[in-house]
């Protein structure tokens, strides 16, 4: 990548462009260089070199957040930007269009990458003859950004990631399955298995050739590790977000207060090695550091940013993030992760006279200001008598995440790294998901078994 | 500006011994987030990017970057990758329309913000009233080496809103709404009565809502039945046909859909969000029909899929975000099923839906959870809880118009759908 602008000179940029009135203001600059790559039908037919450069600009005020954004990085242009905010109300500038070498993907990761996606492809098809099609979407991204605050301080992030979207089709007679598997690493590439990825999503489609309905009633449900903690994420984490908190979230004012069962623990820690949310630096310029979010069951932090920490009279914990230099930062999530428990996963399921066994979670949502909140099962089978049976079709599982929470009976002892996208308002980020098995007593699960 | 840009990438291609197609994005975007009266964020963005499709000896790739950048580098760019490509079959030159489509809108931030302020001002039993708005205004500018350049200009605009009430019972209940469309100003005039009115009589009647006896009939309400709908178009889309991704494939002429109900794809549809002349690969845009009176009458394609799936002819080459490459999907979709309502006073009206896109677009199947509102005794009464599941395609089927007036929602990945409120029986409730 070029040289990006040097922080110490943002500062001095801020600090002559800005108006007396500003409560505080900072700029990020972004250099992004992404590597894209599809394969189909055993062929990577598409592959995309992108590079995102540009420069925004905030304002903070008490009461509201004031940017300006544009696709170019320069001390001039981060110095146009600011006098425009101070200018607000009149039209922006133009600007001129000043030519500049922008530098694409490093060497040998184009073929590293279309390695990794052809052994994604031969394991998955070699897996089972039922597979039918097997698409990989790769996105290889490598971003750099750098912070400067009115007050003075600069900060430097550089993050790399990779982020698969692994969909298998297979069939049986005129019956069709899918399984989707999103392994990701901001680590080296060397340390995703992606033959066990490909295996593992052959398996989870033809599984789901002999699915039958799910049931519709309220039932225990038992999610698996890694991507279960979905459910954590949307039951708790968002609700914890600064600006839902402002918004009147159901964890409104209940810090120090017991909100779930004392077996959980959830703390966010941005520097998980490897993890998808991963980061040493938020968008915000704070040093990353995990923040205790429930500790034995008592909540004991929000998740802030810059900005819902002021409103809050808190101190920001550092999850001021944001897609890109085109929009501002928001409170997110980096890696949501739940404390082992002591139960192993056998003896969970032994346990569990009836209910559903979601061995792999989709997406999911909630309505922070009701604690109502969805998560997707792909992968589920039914438990009966304490056993594993019969592989159920996809479904919805619902709940509310103040009791929810507290209806966590059992926590297993084998966490595991999963990998997400989170979306918020228009920008979608990776998170990671690290969990163990975890047993609630009672959600109500959506099926299409008729009675 | 742009127009320069294009042709300086181009030309720079050819100096490479390449033949390439380069689109131009010039963006102004305004997103503004009002709440209690009171404006939380207001930011604006300016950004310029190139894209470029760079073909030599018989293979492509793609290359994106700022339209500041040098162009030689942009085509560096995309020459590393080709050796990594397959060698393809030579895509047909496009001939984009030229000529303005439609006038681009822009509502000043101050006037939006003043109009929005003062709808947002909390009356009882109001807790949290937020509305977001978001207005683009996007030069789009296309040069290829063996196709003449062509430009236009559109606007888009979204506005959504967020309503929490406190119900009798102290409890929350919370609702939300979304309209988008080519102008600002037009959607924020009808802010209240279209929006934020409806939002709150929804929030309060799920504040307060019960429990009891369901009716069969489901009437999905305009923003749920066009995000249930989107589902369904990924089927309807050539790479997945020819991928063998979608339930649709070697259905052309088939009847999916019920025999009142017609599925229709037009990039220039008169009042729909988007307005453009030619698609994202240089192709001119045209009417599409996708369900002819329940019959599968065509597909969506790109010049890439044109040639495998019949019944696709290309011009819905669409990018999904900043970087990656043209693929095909609808554009604004206008879903109309003829015919009286069918008895909507005796449904249960699906009105929140939560997980949507966690629906299987392979498959068709869906399992949402939902919020609604049923009849009871003569009065309207809430019903939360609750889950929905089923099958898009079943839905198609089973489809009947639900009354209502048509809307347009963005329901998710740029696809733009309007729709009425549609009637069904045979979705799965739980509750």
């Amino acid at each position: 990548m070029r040289e990006s602008t040097d922080g110490r000179r943002l500062v001095a940029l801020l600090r002559g462009a800005a108006s007396r009135s500003w409560l505080a203001a900072d700029v990020l600059v972004e250099e992004t260089a992404e590597l894209r790559a599809r394969l189909a039908d055993s062929t990577v037919a598409e592959a995309t070199a992108s590079v995102v450069n540009g420069t925004c600009v905030r304002r903070i005020d008490a009461e509201s957040v004031t940017y300006r954004c544009r696709a170019e990085i320069g001390d001039d242009v981060a110095r146009e930007l600011a006098r425009e905010l101070r200018r607000e109300g009149t039209e922006a500038t133009e600007h001129r269009i000043r030519p500049c070498r922008v530098d694409g993907a490093a060497a040998g990761e184009v073929e590293a990458l279309v390695q990794i996606l052809d052994a994604v492809d031969g394991a998955a098809r070699n897996a089972d003859d039922r597979v039918l099609q097997v698409v990989v979407e790769a996105e290889r991204r490598r971003q750099r950004v750098t912070i400067a605050t009115l007050e003075g301080a600069v900060a430097e992030d550089r993050r790399a990631l990779l982020y698969l979207t692994i969909s298998v089709v297979a069939r049986s007679g005129r019956r069709l399955a899918t399984g989707v598997l999103t392994p990701a690493t901001s680590g080296p590439l060397e340390e995703l298995d992606a033959a066990a990825a490909g295996r593992e999503a052959a398996l989870r489609a033809t599984v789901a050739l002999e699915a039958r309905p799910a049931p519709v009633r309220r039932l225990p449900v038992v999610v698996g590790p890694g991507r279960g903690a979905v459910l954590v994420h949307e039951a708790c984490c968002h609700p914890v977000e600064g600006d839902e908190v402002l918004r009147g979230s159901i964890y409104a004012g209940r810090t120090g207060r017991p909100i779930s069962s004392p077996l959980v623990t959830i703390v966010d820690d941005p520097l998980v090695p490897g993890a998808a949310g991963s980061i040493l630096v938020d968008d915000d310029g704070l040093a990353a550091s995990p923040t205790t979010v429930v500790e034995d069951g008592v909540l004991r932090s929000f998740l802030t940013d810059r900005v819902s920490a002021l409103r809050l009279g808190v101190v920001s914990t550092g999850n001021g993030r944001r897609v890109g230099y085109t929009h501002t930062s928001l409170p997110r999530m980096t890696n949501t992760c739940v404390r082992a428990g002591s139960a192993t996963p056998a003896e969970i399921i032994a346990d569990t006279r009836l209910g559903i066994y979601a061995q792999h979670v989709g997406g999911g949502e909630v309505v922070e200001s009701t604690g109502d909140f969805v998560f997707r099962v792909t992968n589920g089978f039914m438990i009966e008598n304490g056993r594993v049976g019969d592989p159920i079709e996809d479904t919805t599982v619902r709940g509310n995440g103040a009791v929810v929470l507290r209806q966590i009976d059992c926590v297993g002892d084998d966490v595991q790294v999963g990998a997400a996208k989170c979306a918020k308002l228009g920008q979608v980020l990776p998170v990671g998901v690290v969990a163990p098995t975890l047993r609630i007593r009672s959600l109500l699960v959506g099926g299409t078994e008729r009675p | 500006m742009i127009v320069e840009t294009v042709r300086r990438v181009v030309d720079r291609a050819a100096a490479a011994g390449a033949d390439a197609e380069a689109l131009a994005v010039s963006t102004r975007r305004h997103e503004l987030q009002v709440r209690n009266g009171s404006i939380e964020l207001s930011g604006e963005l300016r950004d310029e990017r190139v894209h470029l499709r760079l073909t030599r000896s018989g293979r492509s790739a793609h290359a994106s970057g700022p339209a500041s950048g040098d162009p030689r580098s942009l085509v560096d760019n995309a020459l590393a990758l080709l050796p990594y490509l397959p060698e393809s079959k030579p895509l047909e030159p496009p001939r984009p329309r030229v000529g303005e489509a439609r006038k681009a809108a822009w509502m000043p931030a101050g006037d939006a913000a003043a109009a929005t302020r003062a709808a947002t001002l909390l009356t009882p039993p109001d807790r949290e009233v937020e509305v977001r708005t978001v207005q683009e205004y996007r030069k789009v500018a296309y040069a290829g080496s063996a196709t003449e350049t062509a430009a236009y200009e559109n606007s888009t605009a979204s506005v959504s809103v967020r309503v929490t009430v406190r119900g009798a019972s102290g409890e929350p209940g919370h609702a939300e709404r979304e309209a988008t469309g080519p102008a600002l100003a037009k959607l924020v005039a009808r802010l209240e009565p279209a929006l934020l009115a409806p939002a709150r009589e929804r929030a309060r009647l799920l504040a307060d809502a019960r429990p009891g006896p369901l009716p069969k009939l489901v009437v999905l309400e305009a923003p749920v039945a066009a995000r249930l709908i989107a589902i369904a178009l990924e089927s309807f889309a050539a790479d997945a046909v020819a991928e063998r991704r979608s339930r649709l494939s070697s259905r052309l002429g088939d009847r999916v859909a019920g025999a009142r109900v017609s599925i229709v794809d037009d990039p220039l549809m008169a009042g729909a969000p988007l307005a453009a002349p030619f698609d994202d690969e240089g192709v001119a845009t045209r009417r599409r029909v996708l369900v002819d009176h329940g019959v599968v009458a065509g597909y969506l394609a790109d010049r890439r899929f044109a040639a495998a799936v019949e019944g696709s002819p290309p011009g819905c080459g669409w990018r999904r975000g900043g970087a990656a490459p043209p693929r095909p999907r609808a554009a604004n979709v206008l879903v109309e099923a003829e015919g009286e309502p069918i008895a909507p006073e005796a449904a249960l009206r699906i009105v929140e839906t939560y997980g949507t896109h966690t629906a299987n677009p392979t498959t068709g199947a869906f399992s949402i959870g939902a919020a609604g509102v049923v009849e009871r005794g003569g009065e309207h009464v809430g019903v939360g809880d609750l889950t929905v599941a089923g099958n898009v395609f079943d839905l198609l089927r089973e489809l009947e118009p639900g009354g209502g007036e048509p809307v347009w929602i963005g329901a998710g990945g740029g696809t733009r759908i309007c729709v009425a409120d549609v009637a069904c029986f045979g979705l799965v409730v739980g509750t």
